[in-house]
């Protein structure tokens, strides 16, 4: 048996007989009724909007779209705008950035200037103190050759001791020279209290001993010569104010008010004004308190000596 | 798919049971017979036949007509009856040997009677096949469908169609060679 002979045979195989009641259940077994319509009843039983619910949603996410995209659009060139701008604002901002500089290099200038201004004031000032000094310094040795003197009178007149003190020719001279040497001493605290001042840049003069302690060379100045119930301070660590003879008898004293009385010697009655000058000899009348101040009257015939 | 055949599914699908009727007229007999051959049983095959039908007056709607009535009512009726086989009993034997009960009127493929022993023992091996070679079987030679058209109710590929017939051919080639027919 060949390929084409089983092929033959297979397509002749005889068809089994068909039971004569199987058409009729067939035929009676049909059932259409549901297919009637299809597709237009399940269009006709779905609701419009059920029906275009898809379309529509696409078409509210279109324009959905549309309405970010144009939104993001506008955002957009407002920004570029914006932009546009801040650049323009920026390429003039830098001439504004060049001159705020240069105002600001002139102002460090201006202010070094003023800074320079007031050194070369204060230096002035100094220069001009140095040389008031320098001019009371040119004072001290006739003032310490005259206490060279009147301390060799002392001691002659010491060594005489059997002469009585009201007939002793040396008393007068004494007394002056303890004058004098008061006078000194009152001219050594004006000068310090000065310097003191000078030294903080302040008018005030000071209203405590012991701040001038480095500016006067012994704290023996504070003691008045005539005055024999104290005993002038060897040092200034042995210091205790005990020895000092001077009164400071104005509240505020100041170097920019030359009559005002900065010490007083109790004993001779000789003052100090503020100005660094000493009076000895004048009319006590001259003297007035004025707002917690020891004034000296300034009198046209007879100015304080410098 | 033929003119008159399309207008008579498309009558059927707008609800004229005239027309139905009318398929059913045509095809019944068919799909009958090939059911028969494959269950082995008159019942059987005359209720898979009537499920087969059921179903499609079921599916009418979804027909498209991409391939022919026929071949779409096959398709149908070789899902009914792997159906059918799943929840048979397994290695249940036939009652009886289809060819026998249609010996007398049907055509016969020989004269001779050596000839339809022949043919007996042919259709008989064609039982003893594997399920899937025996279904392209019954589909291309006993119902007479095209390579495309089997492969279409199948729903396998031509290719595979091909295969199968021709894997056919050469067991029966090389069993109809034996001396003796195997058990049956």
């Amino acid at each position: 048996m060949n390929d084409a002979h089983i092929e033959s045979l297979l397509r002749q195989a005889p068809k089994p007989p068909t039971p004569p009641e199987l058409k009729q259940r067939l035929i009676s077994d049909i059932r259409l009724s549901h297919l009637r319509s299809t597709s237009d009843e399940a269009a006709k039983a779905t609701p419009f909007w059920l029906r275009w619910t898809p379309a529509l949603s696409f078409g509210i996410f279109f324009l959905g779209c549309l309405i970010v995209l144009g939104i993001q659009t506008s955002q957009l060139l407002e920004l570029r705008r914006e932009n546009e701008n801040l650049r323009a604002a920026n390429s003039e901002l830098e001439p504004l950035r060049q001159d705020a500089v240069e105002l600001e290099r002139l102002r460090a200038t201006q202010r070094e200037m003023e800074k320079r201004g007031k050194e070369g004031e204060e230096l002035q000032k100094l220069k001009d103190e140095v040389e008031v000094l320098r001019g009371q310094i040119g004072e001290l040795p006739a003032l310490q050759a005259e206490n060279q003197r009147l301390r060799a009178e002392h001691g002659a007149l010491t060594s005489q001791a059997s002469v009585p003190p009201a007939n002793d020719p040396f008393a007068k001279a004494k007394e002056k020279a303890n004058v004098t040497q008061c006078v000194n001493n009152l001219k050594q605290i004006g000068l310090a209290a000065r310097m003191w001042a000078n030294d903080r840049n302040r008018n005030g003069l000071p209203l405590d001993w012991l701040a001038m302690k480095k500016m006067l060379s012994t704290p023996k100045v504070l003691t008045c010569p005539g005055d024999t119930a104290r005993t002038p301070a060897i040092s200034w660590d042995q210091f205790d104010g005990s020895s000092v003879s001077y009164e400071l008898p104005s509240a505020t004293p100041d170097e920019r008010e030359p009559y005002i009385v900065y010490s007083r010697c109790p004993i001779h009655g000789s003052i100090g004004l503020c100005d660094g000058s000493v009076q000895s000899k004048f009319d006590p009348a001259r003297l007035q308190r004025v707002d917690g101040n020891l004034k000296f009257q300034n009198n046209a015939t007879t100015r304080p000596r410098p | 798919m033929s003119d008159p055949v399309a207008k008579l599914c498309e009558q059927a699908r707008a609800g004229d049971r005239e027309a139905a009727s009318t398929l059913v007229s045509l095809y019944y007999e068919r799909i009958f017979a090939w059911l028969r051959r494959l269950t082995g049983h008159e019942e059987d095959a005359a209720d898979l036949t009537q499920k087969t039908f059921s179903k499609a007056w079921q599916a009418l709607g979804s027909y498209q007509g991409r391939s022919s009535f026929p071949t779409w009512l096959h398709g149908i009726g070789h899902h009914v009856y792997v159906d059918w086989r799943r929840q048979r009993i397994p290695h249940e034997q036939p009652e009886e040997e289809w060819w026998l009960t249609c010996a007398t009127d049907a055509p016969s493929p020989a004269d001779a009677v050596a000839d339809r022993e022949q043919a007996h023992r042919l259709y008989l091996l064609v039982e003893q096949l594997g399920e899937d070679v025996r279904q392209t079987v019954h589909l291309h030679y006993y119902q007479g469908l095209t390579l495309a058209e089997t492969s279409e109710a199948l729903g396998i590929a031509t290719s595979t169609v091909k295969y199968r017939l021709r894997e056919a051919i050469e067991q029966l080639r090389s069993k109809a060679a034996e001396p003796k027919l195997g058990a049956r």
